[in-house]
């Protein structure tokens, strides 16, 4: 009996020095303020790979979720501003919460340090593939003769989808209803049972679900490389541009020099043809706006959701 | 009139559920009408069994059998308890553990322990504590808090 | 055919065995950690499997899985506190058994009872992939709605006496899930200005606190030891439980075939399915009075069901792109990042990453059965030789340690404090914390399909017709109708034949 006690003691003793030196791990900590499984996890961990190959160095993914994201962006500016704890930022979130929940978001959109977004996944209308409506000028033909019918399947309300519709409502001129779900899979598991008649969602949808939805529309400048048949709204009159950005943030109090280096850090791997590819192929649109131009970027931002916003009836 | 009621627990148990419900219904009042419905249904449900509740209390008592407690050992409990989760962040997670840890046993052993098994119990379980907190920081990744009031 | 063969030699090459055994391993005590979930560890692990073949990748993920599954009912039999969300049913019966000092037997029982709904569950991902998922597409709002009310009938069942309480409770449970803000209307309800409560009750920590905290608190005031150990420490008791399991396998393979359906419905998950099957098992028993107060079958219902909700929640995770399970989406995230597309392309193209993963899950499966009940056997006298005084420091401990990791916050943790506090305070009051953990589960999932099925229902210009002319529908309310009145009748039609 006494042996057995001793190995034991020994075993945890060694373990505890194998675990403890395996402490000397270096790497830097990209905070997502999202469960893990999302398009803001998805892309973070793209990048792994990628920054090891370039900077030698780890990334590790932590998920702080709440909120919508404002869990995480509440606390940003109380972690370590010396360059090794970056936060996963997105827009319109970070510009819409603190507008629309005031001081109940915790968080202020100036207190928020955004140096780098490197993509953006455009918004889209898809409907399953066994849909009659092959056009997105069909979808609409069948909304205009039967108001109130048409029935798209969303994640949240007042998010970017519910938004979509509310765009689409007014610039089309139809009466849609608009189905919120919790969350992206429940919304798009709608869709495939045809619980609904069309989903708004985003892009990554179509990359995710292949054949078995079609994308009738996106919501970007120009038509996405994985998708060259489906049509922007633009092209199809409606100036619908939106989607959701994803960058990453540091703390307030971090240097000048630290942003700078994170935002070259970013840039970099977006210039990987590889990466790229990559993206495009999961229908993320790649975007360089680093701390440069982040700025004039964010204005123009702030300027267009306050628009909306004042739309909506959430700010007076 | 409390010699009425055969089930005291039950009664103010009732009384504090229909204060509950007269809150939350006022609450449900100033929701948007699809996300009032189940608010006000449940709200509903609940001040109705309440009722039914504070009236069945008059009746009969159904007996709550339940362990008894010596309030000095729990009230120390909670409060060590407690402590140690608002001193985590401040101390940081290592000192505030084996403080509240070690002070946990010894609220828990009372006069009736060897002072021998004390100290064996307190240098096990601070091994334990030192084990699992690189478990969690090194191996799962977690960041346990440093102690703000040191990182000056 | 030829290629099922080479996939299944695959699966059993030295990397991927190592890779099942130590997932297996690390899945069991991290899911015996309450705080510490299955999807959590699969989070972690997944920047490794980067490095992996895709299929060892997802071996290990899946390992590690079907190990926190069933790992989550070692603190639930020990200290009545679910380690995963998905053990809730398992403190009903495990730990009762426990206080018994049938510990051990409840422990093996598990193993077993875990490896058999684990087997059931991949063998219907194996064979029943795509038929199945598109089952799963078939429910809707409206059938999501009929079955949380299916589950919400189960209160009756789970009241132990008294009835109003226990309705109190679930309609305690039902508000609560009602915290933050809400899918369909955004409105932030029942928050009162406190930001942490915007994404809802954290369902982690509320069970550490509602199971765990009133042990805590009662065993202060206790003298003597935690669990009563058995009088012949030194037998197995393995024939005995494996005898047990033998004698309800019906139930056993009941209680894998309900999870097995409840993990292909996406947004389902564990915690519904032991529920789902515990409340079935005690309304069909003829032990049913014994429920409650240790009766193995409710351990063997709750532990078949969870773990086969591992292999069923992969079918729409597979096949439709929509994660079963939370772990699930975690696992999706990582197969994207892979260059992998799920969906019909996954089994036609790319068949032997889809194949080899479901031999490897096969075989952590089965392997989980000798590791559990070895592991289990030496945690099980280890722990019952704890004295009190350090034991209770150390539940403690684990607690904090536990609620902080859910989501790096410091908030779970007091979240968790005082959410156990009230929930010893209800339990001393006469209401348990069943009914409670059954509305706050169930809430959500029958708030949504409500609320949809009329928006839905109402765009359609046929409300009525959304919620009850659906085929699925139908068999839901008949169920429920059935569970409802079919106790009152067989009670009316036998004191008839009685008088």
């Amino acid at each position: 009996m006494k042996l057995k006690s001793y190995i034991i003691k020994f075993l945890a003793a060694l373990s505890l020095t194998a675990i403890s030196l395996s402490a000397a791990n270096a790497g830097v900590t990209n905070i997502i303020p999202f469960g893990p499984g999302g398009e803001s996890d998805v892309t973070a961990r793209m990048q792994q790979p990628y920054y090891k190959s370039i900077y030698n160095d780890d990334i590790v993914v932590q998920y702080k979720p709440g909120g919508g994201g404002s869990v995480g962006w509440s606390s940003l500016n109380s972690e370590k501003n010396d360059g090794t704890v970056i936060m996963g930022v997105n827009l319109p979130h970070i510009i819409m919460q603190p507008i629309a929940k005031g001081e109940k978001a915790g968080y202020k959109t100036e207190d928020v340090n955004v140096f780098s977004f490197f993509h953006y996944t455009p918004d889209a209308i898809l409907v399953e593939a066994s849909s009659p409506y092959k056009t997105f000028e069909e979808l609409m033909d069948f909304a205009k003769k039967n108001p109130g019918q048409l029935t798209f399947s969303g994640s949240g309300t007042y998010s970017a989808n519910h938004l979509l519709t509310i765009s689409l409502n007014k610039k089309a001129k139809v009466k849609t209803t608009y189905v919120p779900f919790k969350g992206t899979g429940a919304a798009v598991q709608a869709l495939l049972g045809k619980q609904v008649v069309a989903e708004a969602g985003y892009s990554t949808v179509a990359a995710k679900q292949g054949s078995k939805v079609r994308m009738l529309a996106v919501a970007s400048e120009e038509r996405l490389p994985a998708f060259p048949d489906v049509p922007t709204f633009k092209e199809l009159g409606h100036n619908i541009v939106s989607g959701a950005y994803r960058g990453y943030a540091l703390p307030k109090s971090a240097s000048k020099e630290t942003v700078k280096e994170w935002s070259d850090r970013i840039m970099k791997i977006n210039a990987d043809p590889a990466f790229i590819k990559q993206m495009e192929d999961n229908a993320f649109v790649v975007v360089n706006i680093g701390h440069k131009e982040m700025k004039k970027f964010m204005k123009k931002q702030m300027k267009a959701n306050k628009a909306i916003a004042k739309e909506l009836g959430l700010i007076k | 009139m409390l010699k009425l009621i055969k089930d005291k627990t039950s009664f103010i148990s009732g009384v504090c559920l229909i204060v509950l419900c007269i809150i939350l219904f006022y609450e449900a009042s100033t929701l948007s009408p699809f996300g009032s419905v189940f608010p006000f249904a449940i709200t509903t449900a609940l001040i109705s069994l309440s009722i039914i509740l504070i009236f069945r209390s008059f009746k009969l008592e159904i007996k709550v059998i339940n362990e008894n407690v010596s309030s000095i050992k729990i009230s120390l409990l909670t409060i060590t308890f407690f402590a140690w989760i608002y001193f985590l962040e401040r101390i940081g997670f290592i000192l505030t553990s084996l403080i509240a840890f070690n002070l946990l046993i010894l609220i828990n052993s009372g006069k009736k322990i060897p002072l021998k098994k004390v100290i064996l119990y307190v240098l096990t379980g601070s091994i334990f504590i030192l084990l699992l907190y690189f478990g969690f920081k090194n191996l799962l990744l977690v960041p346990l808090p440093e102690g703000y009031w040191f990182r000056n | 055919m030829t290629n099922i063969f080479t996939d299944f030699l695959s699966s059993l090459s030295l990397i991927n065995l190592g890779l099942a055994f130590s997932g297996v391993v690390a899945g069991i005590i991290i899911g015996a950690l309450p705080g510490l979930s299955a999807t959590m560890a699969v989070a972690i692990l997944v920047p490794f499997t980067f490095a992996l073949e895709p299929s060892s990748g997802l071996i290990v993920l899946g390992a590690i899985y079907t190990g926190a599954i069933f790992g989550g009912s070692w603190s639930a039999i020990l200290i009545n506190t679910p380690g995963t969300p998905s053990a809730v049913a398992t403190t009903f019966d495990g730990y009762p058994m426990a206080k018994k000092g049938d510990g051990d037997l409840a422990m093996s029982i598990s193993c077993i009872s875990s490896f058999i709904g684990g087997i059931v569950g991949v063998i219907c991902l194996a064979l029943f992939a795509p038929p199945l998922a598109s089952i799963s597409l078939k429910f809707g709002p409206t059938e999501y709605f009929w079955l949380a009310i299916l589950g919400l009938t189960l209160i009756s069942t789970l009241a132990e006496g008294d009835n109003i309480k226990s309705l109190i409770g679930a309609c305690l449970g039902l508000l609560m899930s009602m915290i933050g803000v809400a899918v369909i209307g955004g409105d932030m309800r029942m928050t009162w200005n406190i930001s942490f409560l915007n994404s809802g009750i954290e369902i982690v920590s509320a069970m550490i606190g509602l199971f765990c905290i009133p042990v805590i608190l009662d065993l202060t005031s206790m003298k003597g030891k935690h669990l009563s150990e058995n009088e012949t420490p030194k037998s197995l008791r393995l024939k005995e439980s494996f005898l047990i399991v033998f004698n309800k396998k019906f139930e056993a393979l009941r209680g894998a075939f309900i999870g097995t359906f409840i993990g292909i419905l996406p947004g389902a998950g564990g915690s519904i399915a032991s529920i789902v099957s515990y409340g079935e098992a005690k309304r069909s028993s003829k032990n049913k009075d014994n429920f409650g107060k240790g009766e193995p079958e409710g351990l063997i219902a709750s532990e078949t069901a969870n773990n086969a909700t591992v292999g069923g929640g992969f079918i729409p995770t597979l096949c439709l792109g929509i994660p079963g399970t939370p772990p699930d989406a975690v696992i999706l995230g990582a197969l994207l990042v892979q260059g992998i597309r799920t969906g019909d392309t996954l089994f036609t193209q790319q068949s032997s990453i889809v194949y080899t993963f479901i031999f490897g899950l096969l075989l952590a499966t089965i392997m989980m059965l000798p590791l559990g009940l070895l592991m289990g056997r030496y945690a099980y006298k280890s722990i019952i030789k704890v004295p009190r005084e350090i034991l209770i420091p150390i539940i403690i401990f684990l607690t904090i340690i536990g609620s902080y990791s859910i989501q790096n916050n410091i908030l779970n943790v007091y979240f968790m404090f005082f959410f156990g506090l009230i929930g010893w305070i209800l339990n001393r009051a006469g209401f348990k914390a069943s009914p409670i953990v059954l509305g706050l589960v169930l809430g959500q999932i029958a708030e949504q399909g409500f609320v949809q099925a009329y928006i839905i229902g109402n765009a359609q210009e046929n409300i009525l017709a959304n919620y009850f002319a659906r085929p699925i529908s139908i068999v839901l309310v008949i169920l429920i109708l059935m569970g409802l009145f079919l106790p009152t009748l067989k009670k009316i039609y036998n004191r008839r034949k009685n008088a």
